[in-house]
């Protein structure tokens, strides 16, 4: 029989559901392959299991799950840049997150822009947070938000530009 | 950077899901991990009730002893006397044996046990009697030692000295002769 994960207000089952794809595509765009985006995944909702009596409310619960996802994505992007790491005459080809693989594509564009642009041009772009909910959610000042967020459309547009 | 009504980054990503199969095995871990932390919470709980009641004997244990310990040498149970210091004090740096000066007058036994010696000087009672914390028997100062199982007692009395020990006397028979004697 299935145990019904709840805790002082938080269902970490329901939170399963609702917020798993948004972490997923989080992890995904961070992180440089499926295995990393997953083992982040897992962390996350176990880390949500351990802490659950932390969080207080929905829009709690969002922000906080967010900001877990990026630390996680840091931490195993750390540990991943260890394990992957080769000498140079052993170079070989890393397995790639399932994601469309069209040179022209946008996502592949925002991948390979350096972690820390990605977090804002995703929370920006996709989650459609304001410059001050992004601070809010990654302890950035406004500032710092605004400056990832304009070197990162430059980036960008040069990427995108240049591959047309 | 894109026109308002386009967004190819949300359209892109939106189609991005986590895999069903990953869904489901963070489920199982999830469900693995609740029931780890609580079996982990029991065990805290545990050990703290067992902390807590080795805790409770602990301030049981001392609470008796202690009150055992005011009871037996506290000398205000005693009715009409007064004692302004523990048994326990009476032994503090005492050498107590015979008095220093043999006593020349009126040297006596009471009631075969006690030896009572009275004179006008304060040196027929050792002076380190007189140094312990003092106690009071129906109003009268009265200095009472201890030096394991005899006991000594001496005051000053209209002007006269009396120095008493005995070792064949119980504390509490002791406490009795010196308040008719007194």
């Amino acid at each position: 029989m299935k145990e019904k994960l709840e805790g002082n207000g938080i269902d970490t089952d329901k939170a399963l559901e609702m917020y798993g794809d948004m972490v997923y595509r989080i992890a995904a765009v961070r992180m440089n392959n499926t295995a990393d985006a997953e083992d982040v995944f897992q962390e996350v909702f176990l880390r949500l299991v351990r802490y659950r009596d932390r969080i207080g409310s929905e829009e709690h619960l969002k922000h906080w799950l967010i900001r877990v996802t990026v630390n996680c994505c840091k931490k195993q992007f750390d540990n991943a840049y260890r394990r992957y790491t080769v000498p140079l005459d052993d170079k070989r080809e890393e397995p790639s997150c399932e994601m469309p693989e069209r040179d022209d594509s946008v996502l592949v564009a925002v991948r390979a822009l350096p972690p820390n642009y990605r977090d804002v041009i995703h929370l920006f772009y996709y989650e459609q947070y304001s410059v001050r909910e992004i601070g809010e959610i990654l302890g950035l000042g406004e500032s710092a938000v605004k400056t990832r967020l304009s070197r990162a459309r430059d980036l960008l547009r040069d990427k995108l530009e240049g591959g047309l | 950077m894109w026109k308002q009504d386009e967004n190819p980054y949300r359209e892109e990503t939106q189609r991005l899901h986590a895999p069903r199969e990953l869904v489901e095995r963070t489920r199982t871990a999830m469900q693995e991990e609740t029931v780890r932390l609580e079996r982990e919470k029991r065990k805290k709980m545990h050990r703290w009730g067992a902390y807590a009641a080795a805790a409770c004997i602990c301030i049981a244990a001392l609470g008796g002893y202690g009150g055992y310990r005011y009871h037996a040498d506290n000398f205000t149970v005693i009715s009409e006397i007064e004692a302004a210091e523990q048994e326990d004090s009476w032994e503090a740096g005492l050498s107590l044996g015979k008095s220093a000066e043999e006593p020349e007058e009126d040297e006596h036994r009471q009631e075969e046990k006690v030896t009572a010696v009275s004179g006008e000087e304060r040196g027929i009672a050792p002076e380190a009697l007189w140094e312990v914390p003092v106690s009071r028997i129906r109003g009268q100062e009265v200095y009472i030692g201890r030096d394991k199982g005899t006991y000594y007692a001496a005051w000053e009395k209209e002007g006269k000295f009396w120095f008493v020990h005995t070792d064949e006397m119980k504390k509490e028979e002791f406490l009795k002769y010196l308040k008719e004697m007194i």
